[in-house]
């Protein structure tokens, strides 16, 4: 198997690899200090099939990271914090959870697993990794592998974040390869404002407003000088 | 008395391969004042939620240590942070201490 480590602490990744290069299993381990270096290298090397990922990574963290790559790769958490392991189970491609520090003993144990583990049925046959829209108030995004359905009102915030974008809705946060324009093309409403380069807020969701930034939840969003007239405007002020 | 660090679980993960032993030695050596370093900052700039980022990374050194109240006061300071809280900050500084003086020593 060829794996890939990404954690950003060195010591952690120095054991996997050390594990690692014991296992008669593992082939070639590389190892990555973000999930950004790590995305950038899955998409030019998809032939990875296992991933130790650390869930606590500043910025972008585990999950995000799982939501956004699109690899068939099985991936083995790495963490010093066993209260993600519920979360873990949402995820198909998860095979382990290791706390650290790992032995090597529970390491193989791992590997096992994961060797065990059946190949994942890819169910989205698309290429396509814009969000997919349906009819009425659903929209369908491409996440982990599976085609997952928000409902649009309950969307409070969208950011862009380089190529990817994040959907919040209050149950939970969605890492989409896409870009704003293509999602405010499938997300027309009239509750919708983009306020900012970066950020489409509901306008529904709004909390207050203060200076020049709105609050919704408890995300704090930057509005720009120019659309700050528009969203005056949209509000039913008194 | 305050429990000390140890190097059994770092011998454990090395199983008797010294040269893997001192690279992870030499790591911590490296790694630890660095994350100290960005703890302190955090803290100076009031960014309890990066300190307790910091926190949770450097629970993994406590607990390679063997300091076991020491993770437990670790994952206490950690959630603290996250309501905003720093009372804990004294308590902690004293096992980073510990590890330091710890690691010095080797």
């Amino acid at each position: 198997m060829n794996c890939i480590i990404v954690d950003d602490e060195e010591l952690a990744r120095a054991i996997i690899h050390q594990f690692a290069s014991i296992n008669t299993h593992i082939s070639e381990a590389n190892e990555f200090d973000s999930g950004i270096a790590a995305i950038k290298y899955l998409n030019t090397n998809p032939k990875v099939d296992l991933i130790f990922l650390d869930i606590h990574m500043p910025g972008f963290n585990g999950f995000d990271f799982i939501q956004t790559i699109n690899s068939e790769a099985k991936i083995i958490l790495t963490t010093s914090d066993k209260n993600f392991a519920i979360q873990a189970f949402e995820y198909d491609a998860i095979v382990d959870y290791l706390v650290k520090p790992i032995t090597l003993e529970r390491f193989q144990r791992a590997i096992q697993k994961a060797l065990d583990k059946k190949p994942i049925e890819n169910i989205s046959e698309t290429t396509d990794e814009m969000p997919i829209s349906s009819s009425s108030d659903d929209l369908f995004v491409n996440v982990d592998r599976k085609l997952i359905k928000i409902d649009i009102p309950t969307i409070q915030v969208i950011e862009a974040k380089g190529d990817y974008i994040l959907i919040k809705t209050e149950q939970k946060n969605y890492t989409v390869h896409s870009t704003l324009k293509k999602i405010e093309d499938r997300i027309q409403r009239d509750y919708f404002l983009k306020i900012h380069r970066s950020y489409i807020i509901n306008l529904k969701e709004i909390v207050d407003i203060k200076d020049n930034s709105v609050l919704i939840s408890k995300n704090i969003i930057p509005i720009s000088r120019s659309k700050r007239p528009e969203l005056m405007q949209r509000l039913n002020l008194l | 008395m305050p429990e000390k660090p140890s190097l059994d679980t770092i011998k454990k993960i090395a199983s008797g391969d010294n040269k893997f032993e001192k690279r992870l030695l030499s790591i911590i050596r490296r790694e630890l004042p660095q994350e100290i370093e960005q703890l302190n900052k955090n803290f100076a700039a009031f960014n309890y939620i990066k300190a307790a980022e910091n926190v949770h990374k450097l629970n993994h050194k406590i607990n390679i240590f063997g300091l076991e109240e020491g993770s437990k006061t670790a994952v206490k300071f950690e959630n603290e942070l996250r309501s905003g809280n720093c009372e804990m900050k004294s308590e902690f500084e004293a096992i980073l201490e510990e590890m330091t003086r710890f690691i010095n020593t080797l």
